[in-house]
Order: C-alpha cells, then sequence, then structure tokens
C-alpha cells in the first residue's frame, strides 16, 4: 500500500513538474471569505469535495442531504476506515490526494494536528461549535486555544444486559437495603456493587446451570446459525466481555482514583500504573476471579485472557446467549439491525410491537463498595478538514452542515451513535430511548481518551498490567511495575 | 569486437579519443555535432540540456517569483532545489507552505534519477560527436543524421522500444524501494512527525541501535530465527505435502481422480482470511468447539511452542492444494516411454519414482520452492490473523512468540509508528530473501538453462 501511495506521490510530482504547478489556494483562516447574507462561506467556483468516513450507508444519505441543499458542488464519499485516515493522510495529503473532509476518533486528532494535517478553525466557527456541542466533547479538539476539529458523536462503555435473562435470575448477595425481587430490578434500582456483581456471578460459575434458574428462549439462544462460530453453550453466559482490551478494562483501575496521565489525563509523566492506588483498586475487584487462573472463579476455565475478545464477549451478547456485558453503542446498533428478522421469525418470542429496549437495557455501571462510581474511556468521533484542501470555504461550509441538526439526525438514525449537541432534544427519539439514556448516564463517569501522544502508547501496558497478573502469573505489585516499564520502554524507543 | 578488450573505462564512454568535436559537445550539447555537420543529430542532443536548463530557469524564483522572508533556497531551480533539499531534509517547520521532509527526500531522489539519465544522455552525446568525427578521418565520409537514425533503429531497436518502460520502472518501482530503504537512515517516528517536523539524517544509529541494545537484539534474533525456521517448515512440509497427494492421486488404483482433486483444492479456494479467522475461533482454547469436541484442555493457540506447531499445521491446509495441483501438472505431463524403459531395464517402483520422478519434478520446481520460501518468510496473513504474533513474550519488543519479522514490522508501524526501525527490518528482510533467494537461483538448473 505505501509503496502504491508513494508511487503515485512520485508520478504527481513528475507531472507538477512538467508546468503544471499546483496553485496555493488557502493559507488558514484569512482565506476563507463569508457570505454574510447566506450565512455561510463563499463557495469557490467549480467545487467539489470528498468525505472519508467507513460508514456507506451514513456516507449515501450525507451526499443525498447534500447533493439536494448544494446541487453545485459534486460531494463524492470514499471507505476509510477510521483509524486509518490519520496515516493515509500524512502521504495522501501534501499529494492532493487525500479527503477534504473526513471522520476520525478523537486520539487521532492529536497526531494529525502534531503532523500538521488539520486545518484551524476560525474563531467564529468555534464559537459557533461550542454553542452547538457539548463541552466535554468540544475540548478534546482544543490544543493550546485553537479548535482542529468539530464533534460529531460521542460514545462510551456503558453496562448492557438482557432483560429477558436477568428477570429470570435471582437477586444476588449486597449489603445495601434489598427491594428488587429479580437481578434485573436489583440491576436497574442500583442495589448492588460491582465487586459484589462479580463475586455473585462467581458464585454461579458465570454459567445458566448454576443459577439454577429456568432461561426462557434457551433453544433459540444457542441455535446454529450456520456459520462456524466459537459458542461454547454454557461457558460464561452470564458475564462475559472484551477482557483483552485497555479500553474495556480501564473502569477496573479507577476505584481509589487513579486517572491515566493525571486528573486532566494531558500529563505524560503521570502514566502511574506502579500507583498504590491502582494497586488497592485492583486488590479489590479482583477477588477470587481475576489474577488466579487456575483457581479463577469467575470465569472457571478461561484459559488466558486473551481467549476472550468480541466474537466470546459482546458478539454472544448480540445472540441472545450472554445475559450481560460491558460495552460501547455499536453492540446495540448491530442488534437493532438483526431486530426485524427476529420479529420475522419470532425468535426469543419478539412479536412486530416489540422494542429493542424490551429486551435489551443499558445503565451505567454499578458503583464500587466504596461508592464511587467505576470512570470509563470515552470516545468522540469528530470530523476534520484537510489542511491541503483546494477548497477551503467549501470544505469549511461541509464541515458546518455536518454539524447540523439535519446530519446529526442521520447520525442517530442511521448509525445508532449518540449524537454530541447539548440539545438532546432536538434529535427526535433520543430522548425517548432508553438505551441511549443509559449511556449517557455513564458518559458523565467518563472521561475523553487522553489526546496526548502518549496517550497512543498506554493501550498496550494498560492492558497487560492485566495480563502479567492472569497470564504470567505475577503479584498485583508485580504486574504494575512491568506494565510501566513497558511504557516507560516504548517512550525511549519512539524518540522522546 | 577485438578492440573492446584493450578498452579503457573512459573510452566505453566517451569513445576512442577526445576530439574538438567531443570537447565542444562537452559544453554544449550537439555542438560538437553541429561542428561535425549533423544537424538533425546536433538539435536532437541540444534539445535534451535546452528542456533541463529550461526546468531550472522557470522553476526558480527568477520566473515563479518569492515570498517575502523565505529562506534562499526556495529561490533555487527545481534540480539544485531537490538536491538541497534531499541533503538537509528541510528547515522550515510548520506543515503546509513549510518544508516537508519526506517530499523532499522523493524530489531529491527524482532530481537524482533525472540527473543520471542527463548525464547518461550528455556521456552519449560526447562518445558520437568524437566517434563521427573520427570515422569522418579514417573514411572521409560523414554519415547523415537520417542515416544514423536509421541506424539506431536497426542496431539499437531493443534499446529504443525498451527506455520508455525502464525510465517508468525507475520512477514507479525504484523509486519506493530506494525511499523506503532510506527511510532507515532518518529519525522518522511518533516525535518527528512529518508533514508538521522535519526528519533528520541519523547515519547508521538505527542498525547500532539493534546490535547494541540488548532489548532489540533478543528481539530481533528470536524472531528472525523463527522466521527462518518457519520458512523453510513451511516451504518442506506443504511441498512434500503436495507432492506425496499427487503422487497417490496419480495412483493408477485410485478411483475418482477428478473428485478427489477437487475437493483436496476446496481450501485454496476459500479466502485465506476467512478461513483463518474461522480457525482462530475453532482453535480458542476455552470456547473453541475443537477442545470442546475432544473434550481436552489443549493451548493451540496459547503456548508458545504449540502456538508454532498449529501454525505450521494451519499453513499446511492452506498451502498443500497449490504444490498438489502443481505437481499433478507435471506428473501428467512426464513421457510414459521413460518408465517403460525402466521397468524393462528392471527397475521396480519404488527407484522409478527416487531415480526419475524426484529428479525431474525437483529440477522443474526448484525455483517454484525458492519462491515459496520467500513467500513463507514474508507471510504475514497466516501469522496476523491466527495468532496475531501470540502468545505474549515479555521479553521481546513489540513481538510475541509467533510473530515473524513482517509482523514485527507491522506493529512497529502501525501501533509505536517507528517507521526508521521498520525499515531497518526492512533491510534486513530484503538482504537475507535476496541473499538466499539468489545463491539458490544461481544454482537452480532453470537458472542456468536461461543462461
Amino acid at each position: 500500500m505505501k509503496k502504491v501511495v508513494v508511487s503515485l506521490l512520485a508520478l504527481v510530482m513528475v507531472f507538477s513538474m512538467t508546468g503544471c504547478k499546483k496553485k496555493v489556494t488557502a493559507k488558514f483562516a484569512e482565506d476563507l471569505k463569508w457570505d454574510d447574507a447566506k450565512q455561510e462561506y463563499e463557495f469557490e467556483k467549480s467545487a467539489k469535495l470528498k468525505l472519508w468516513t467507513d460508514n456507506e450507508e451514513f456516507a449515501d444519505r450525507v451526499i443525498e442531504l447534500w447533493n439536494a441543499k448544494y446541487p453545485n458542488v459534486k460531494l463524492t464519499y470514499e471507505n476509510v476506515g477510521s483509524t486509518d485516515i490519520a496515516e493515509k493522510m500524512k502521504l495522501d495529503g501534501p499529494a492532493g490526494l487525500g479527503a477534504d473532509v473526513f471522520y476520525i476518533p478523537h486520539n487521532g486528532v492529536v497526531d494529525m494536528r502534531e503532523s500538521g494535517l488539520l486545518f484551524q478553525l476560525s474563531e467564529e466557527d468555534e464559537a459557533y461549535i461550542k454553542s452547538t456541542m457539548q463541552d466535554s466533547a468540544t475540548a478534546v479538539t482544543i490544543f493550546e486555544d485553537n479548535m482542529y476539529a468539530i464533534p460529531s458523536s460521542v460514545e462510551n462503555v456503558a453496562f448492557l444486559y438482557n432483560k429477558q435473562i436477568l428477570e429470570a435470575l435471582p437477586t444476588l448477595p449486597t449489603v445495601l437495603p434489598l427491594t428488587a425481587t429479580n437481578l434485573l430490578e436489583q440491576v436497574e434500582n442500583e442495589e448492588i456493587y460491582l465487586e459484589e456483581l462479580l463475586a455473585g456471578v462467581a458464585s454461579w460459575g458465570n454459567n445458566f446451570a448454576g443459577t439454577g434458574a429456568t432461561i426462557p428462549y434457551l433453544e433459540d439462544r444457542f441455535e446454529s446459525e450456520g456459520e462456524e462460530q466459537a459458542v461454547a453453550e454454557d461457558k460464561h453466559t452470564i458475564l462475559a466481555w472484551q477482557l483483552y482490551d485497555a479500553y474495556h478494562d480501564y473502569f477496573l483501575l479507577t476505584r481509589d482514583g487513579y486517572r491515566v496521565f493525571g486528573e486532566n489525563n494531558d500529563d505524560p509523566s503521570k502514566f502511574d500504573i506502579d500507583s498504590p492506588l491502582v494497586t488497592s483498586s485492583m486488590k479489590s475487584v479482583i477477588g477470587d476471579w481475576y489474577g488466579n487462573k487456575d483457581g479463577s472463579k469467575l470465569f472457571p476455565g478461561l484459559a488466558t485472557i486473551q481467549d476472550m475478545g468480541w466474537d466470546q464477549g459482546p458478539a454472544r451478547f448480540q445472540k441472545g446467549q450472554v445475559a450481560m456485558t460491558f460495552s460501547g453503542p455499536w453492540v446495540i446498533s448491530d442488534i437493532k439491525k438483526n431486530f426485524s428478522t427476529w420479529a420475522e421469525s419470532g425468535k426469543f418470542g419478539i412479536t412486530a410491537d416489540t422494542k429493542v429496549e424490551d429486551i435489551y437495557g443499558a445503565c451505567k455501571l454499578p458503583r464500587f463498595n466504596n461508592d464511587q462510581q467505576p470512570i470509563t474511556f470515552s470516545g468522540v468521533q469528530v470530523t476534520g478538514m484537510n489542511i491541503y484542501t483546494d477548497y477551503p470555504n467549501a470544505a469549511m461550509n461541509l464541515m458546518r452542515y455536518l454539524a447540523s441538526d439535519e446530519i446529526m439526525n442521520v447520525v442517530y438514525d442511521v448509525m445508532g451513535k449518540i449524537p454530541a449537541v447539548k440539545e438532546s432534544a432536538s434529535i427526535p427519539g433520543l430522548n425517548e430511548d432508553t438505551i441511549s439514556q443509559g449511556f449517557l448516564d455513564q458518559a458523565v463517569f467518563s472521561h475523553a481518551m487522553p489526546v496526548i501522544q502518549e496517550g497512543n502508547y498506554m493501550w498496550d501496558p494498560l492492558r497487560d498490567v492485566w495480563t502479567n497478573l492472569y497470564d504470567e502469573k505475577m503479584s498485583v505489585e508485580d504486574a504494575q511495575a512491568k506494565s510501566l516499564e513497558d511504557y516507560q520502554k516504548i517512550l525511549e524507543n519512539s524518540g522522546k | 569486437m577485438s578492440k573492446n578488450k584493450t578498452q579503457k573505462w573512459w573510452q566505453k564512454l566517451i569513445g576512442q579519443k577526445m576530439t574538438a568535436s567531443g570537447w565542444l559537445s562537452f559544453f554544449v550539447f550537439g555542438l560538437g555535432q553541429l561542428k561535425n555537420k549533423q544537424k538533425g543529430k546536433a538539435i536532437f542532443f541540444f534539445a535534451f540540456q535546452f528542456v533541463y536548463v529550461a526546468v531550472e530557469i522557470l522553476s526558480s524564483s527568477l520566473v515563479t517569483g518569492s515570498l517575502p522572508g523565505q529562506p534562499e533556497y526556495w529561490g533555487y531551480g527545481f534540480f539544485r532545489k531537490s538536491l538541497h533539499g534531499f541533503v538537509t531534509l528541510g528547515e522550515t517547520t510548520g506543515g503546509r507552505f513549510r518544508d516537508n521532509s519526506p517530499v523532499m527526500m522523493i524530489e531529491g531522489i527524482i532530481a537524482f534519477f533525472l540527473l543520471l539519465i542527463l548525464f547518461v544522455i550528455w556521456m552519449m552525446n560526447i562518445k558520437d560527436a568524437n566517434e563521427s568525427y573520427l570515422s569522418y578521418k579514417r573514411t572521409g565520409k560523414m554519415q547523415s543524421s537520417k542515416d544514423f537514425y536509421k541506424e539506431v533503429f536497426e542496431t539499437g531497436f531493443a534499446y529504443v522500444v525498451s527506455a520508455p518502460a525502464l525510465i517508468l520502472m525507475l520512477f514507479v518501482s525504484i523509486l519506493p524501494i530506494i525511499f523506503s530503504f532510506l527511510t532507515a537512515f532518518t529519525n522518522w517516528d511518533a516525535y518527528h512527525n512529518p508533514p508538521a517536523d522535519l526528519i533528520e539524517w541519523v547515519g547508521f544509529a538505527n542498525f547500532a541501535k539493534i546490535i547494541e541494545l540488548p532489548g532489540w537484539r533478543s528481539t530481533f534474533l528470536g524472531v528472525a530465527g523463527w522466521t527462518v525456521t518457519w520458512a523453510f517448515l513451511a516451504t518442506f512440509t506443504t511441498f512434500f505435502g503436495g507432492l506425496l497427494l499427487a503422487i497417490v492421486i496419480n495412483n493408477r488404483r485410485v478411483v475418482c481422480k477428478k473428485a478427489w482433486r477437487t475437493i483436496l483444492i476446496l481450501p485454496w479456494a476459500i479466502p485465506s482470511m476467512v478461513s483463518l479467522m474461522v480457525f482462530k475461533n475453532f482453535l480458542n482454547q476455552t470456547y473453541g468447539p475443537l477442545n470442546r469436541m475432544l473434550g481436552m484442555d489443549i493451548p493451540w493457540l496459547n503456548d508458545p511452542l504449540i502456538a508454532k506447531i498449529t501454525l505450521l499445521i494451519i499453513n499446511f491446509w492452506l498451502g498443500v492444494p497449490y504444490f498438489m495441483m502443481l505437481m499433478t501438472g507435471m506428473l501428467t505431463s512426464f513421457d510414459k516411454t521413460v518408465y517403460e524403459a525402466a521397468t524393462v531395464d528392471g527397475a521396480n517402483t519404488r527407484q522409478c519414482f527416487w531415480k526419475i520422478t524426484f529428479p525431474i519434478l525437483l529440477q522443474q520446481v526448484k525455483p517454484l520452492l525458492i519462491m515459496s520460501f520467500a513467500g513463507n518468510f514474508n507471510n504475514f496473513g497466516v501469522v496476523f490473523f491466527l495468532t496475531g504474533g501470540g502468545p505474549r513474550n515479555i521479553a521481546y519488543e513489540y513481538a510475541n512468540h509467533t510473530d515473524i519479522l513482517i509482523t514485527w514490522i507491522y506493529n512497529m508501524t502501525k501501533n509505536v509508528k517507528m517507521y526508521n526501525m521498520a525499515s531497518v527490518m526492512s533491510i534486513l528482510i530484503f538482504i537475507l530473501i535476496g541473499g538466499i533467494s539468489t545463491w539458490n537461483f544461481m544454482r537452480s538448473d532453470a537458472f542456468k538453462e536461461d543462461n
């Protein structure tokens, strides 16, 4: 791929050398011309725009709406993975092959800004975006008081559960006053601590048989769908999530106040994975399961933590095989896509009137037993503008349009993502959507993934603190020390 | 031809000896030809010099104008600017409208290539001026430009028609290779992040890192060792597996040959990425259907040694059909009379195989075997999609037990953005594979016959 890009680059330069030198048309904000009457920037003549995103359905819808509004400005799209865009743009941008506007996760903003690829928003646009978008979402796009991207949607990990199964399960022992009569009520009334939930699931051996309850539609849950999947019928069916992933495990470290890179998550010297706050937090949650590979109670028989990935956790939750998981809104949007086919076949007793919310629920994570709420990472999908664009005015109009209520609706409607807007009432259906509200409840207890370069290096050490414990059988303190050492080594090797 | 032997190197370049015409052409292309009264040729050669000089002048600040306060070298013409940029890799930072080191590096390489072409034409032009003059002295006749072109077209037809392709190759194929090669001598990593930051030449510092730092050294030796073992075993197993299957199926006592072949070719027909993903789930130690079917707890992908064996087995499953089809094709094309003659002479089946079939097969298939070795050496897909490099090896840097060099490079570029170190690895892979392949090719009969 790199070879192809470079050769294209070479060809472009051979051509540019023979006389048709590329004209410089954009020099940051002073090239933008605002049209007061139309409340938009003056389109360049014969402007045409290209958008990079990874969702075809969404892109088609955006193009349709854009063409209806601006029939003279042709908008095209290419499907590029959102995490590949930063790398691709570094070569394609200067070569003039990059998209004018693109969707990236907010932690890509730092890399792209550092490499000088993002167009800096004007003060007027900054004020406009700040007035419509959530403060926590705009915060991740601002560096040294300048804004480099526009938030589109927010996402974070929340506690997801299958209401049908939880309703059938008995309550778990807790020190909190208990009014609930089944696990569903207990979870929704917040009458259980996280540690108690983990211990309770462990006491059932983390499978349906261990609960002694009759699970509804059991035969629907494990019917073969004709594809060869790793389906363990009754293994870790109460709670399963992506253990081998720092994004999904981070909250377990936060009980006693540990935050990666300090309170504001922006101090590279404060990785502090060896902090005693982490030690106590880990010791409190692991109980008899994590860090005790052979006698692990919550995941009995789990060989290595790598064994539990997407296919074994959220994917089984989507099929109704697992009762609870910790994951993001993407799990639900997949379910929504399958829902109509389930209704047709009557799976899980679903009829045409059944809503997704009747079967699946989302809420904030159960508190730790010191009454602290677990802190999760949140991510913001943002739109960025290529600084090498030939049509800065047109591209800026597109950026603004992508932040409008019209497109925010599409973001929610087509992709099932939660728009980053301040006024959730402006998105029809969002306020009535209990699942999205569940994610928003936990969002208050989330912080954005760090927006410093070191944030790209933290993932492996942050994850491997658990691998060290579980697979390498280290003590908690040794696991922390090894993880810190790994982090420092990456910094050293990467040229810092 | 005989005089060639006594030619000195410069005589090859510029002709028998330097004449007045040669000196004229030395300074102005085509001037010597003009003196030799070969107008057409003179224009032809002069056109090159003219275009190059014109590009240099037109692209300099004399014509394009300059921005207030811009660095002096921005005003140079294309060639001077590119070569200057290649040496310095830029001086002003800040992204667009400032220096972009990788682009400067590529521009430098392009300028170098173009100047190389110019140099070749320059030398041709001097040589031609000299030799035309000398031949005029000898024969008293001056060849007309028209006759010259005719002669060139007849004698050097191959060169004339392949020149455009060669030049294109230079830019499309050689240039990217040189570019990534040169990256190994820079500090291009996450903290030197073009276009906003500049990168610098660091000489052999990155190579020294691999030798000097114990972490890097042990990772490199470990990964390289496994890579060679893997490439050898993967090639060996698929080759002999394929051979065995082909011979068995080819046996006259086997019925339904076509059905067998069709069934055995199936693994090859499925996209390997899909089958690898399925295998990854199938072999999952905790949840995988295989362990549950067997009722055992075998760490297919979680134990360093077993994971390596699993990799080899899965690769065998994926790779055997190719060799089987290849061998079948070759076996059916064998001349049956050789076997009849051998049988008449009293050879048994085993002797027929080891003395006739196998040597002939090996000779034909050897280049493919080497290609397959090189392919397995860089077999990214199998390792990446099946084990992802795992199980974890805490002693390695950015690599795990089953990582081969190419997946290690991927980790370095994708996760920690160490482009320079990744490029160092690419060079080492190139030397390893290039060396082994060349040595083997030279020894193979197929190569010798080609010469």
